[in-house]
């Protein structure tokens, strides 16, 4: 594994598989070339690291899994449920609320 | 996912398996996370054999992109909804062991009767006239020999 992110990343994949899967299904390997696209690189997983996030979500009703076969093999493809829409929405508001906070508090440092 | 390619690191992936299975993980769960694992691998080496790496290399880089075995259980195991039933409450398999051990025992005599029914009806009525004949002729012998008897 190349570089880790730190602890305060907990929650982050979550978001992001959520929010990229709320716009079409995706399976384990296209999520994780999706989040190094959207992010620039900025957010580096161990790319197994998805499974339990997305078995997770599943789990909890966020996400319905399809085995599809494509190309001779069979591919797991992942999708929001309405249930996850609210749960998307749930955590970008937190976050909004955090990041704002963090940005704040930033600025405010910078003027100290 | 019970075979591996010879390309693939087999060790790696059945030791994973270990540790999950061990760490209380279920079963099932174990399998699909594997399996998808193992997918997400097939497609990590292509993408480095694309790229010009020589099949080892692709291996490598495939193994180091998918992450250490101990991050990937960590991981997994951080989950206690993907915990087996037996794992989460181990006195269930316990409970069901004495259930299934007494019940065994307590059915054996029944069992014993209902599939030997007709053989046990027959001997039960044998039993029964023979001590009937026997305390008969008893009977019959002991008031002759009260009859006898100067009382």
């Amino acid at each position: 594994m190349g570089k880790t992110n730190p602890p305060f990343m907990t929650g982050v994949p979550e978001l992001l598989v959520l929010r990229l899967l709320s716009q079409r299904e995706m399976y384990g390997y296209e999520l994780v070339k999706s989040v190094r696209v959207v992010t620039s690189d900025a957010i580096s997983l161990g790319e197994g690291v998805i499974y339990p996030v997305l078995h997770g979500l599943e789990k909890a009703g966020a996400l319905t899994a399809k085995r599809k076969p494509v190309n001779g093999r069979t591919r797991v493809y992942y999708a929001v449920t309405p249930q996850g829409r609210e749960r998307l929405e749930r955590l970008s508001g937190e976050w909004d609320r955090v990041s704002a906070g963090v940005d704040s508090a930033l600025g405010e440092a910078g003027h100290v | 996912m019970s075979e591996y390619p010879a390309s693939a690191p087999a060790s790696e992936f059945r030791a994973l398996r270990r540790e999950l299975l061990r760490g209380g993980v279920a079963p099932a769960m174990v399998t699909r996370t594997l399996a998808e694992l193992y997918d997400h691998y097939e497609d990590l080496e292509a993408e480095s054999l694309a790229a010009g790496c020589s099949s080892a290399e692709a291996s490598a880089e495939a193994m180091q992109r998918l992450g250490s075995r101990r991050v990937l259980a960590r991981e997994v195991m951080r989950h206690p909804e993907f915990q087996s039933w037996a794992f989460r409450w181990p006195w269930v398999p316990a409970v069901l062991r004495q259930f299934v051990l007494l019940t065994s025992l307590a059915s054996v005599p029944v069992l014993v009767v209902v599939s030997r029914g007709p053989v046990i009806v027959r001997w039960c009525v044998s039993t029964g006239l023979a001590m009937l004949i026997t305390g008969g002729l008893l009977l019959l012998l002991a008031r002759t020999l009260i009859g006898r008897l100067p009382l």
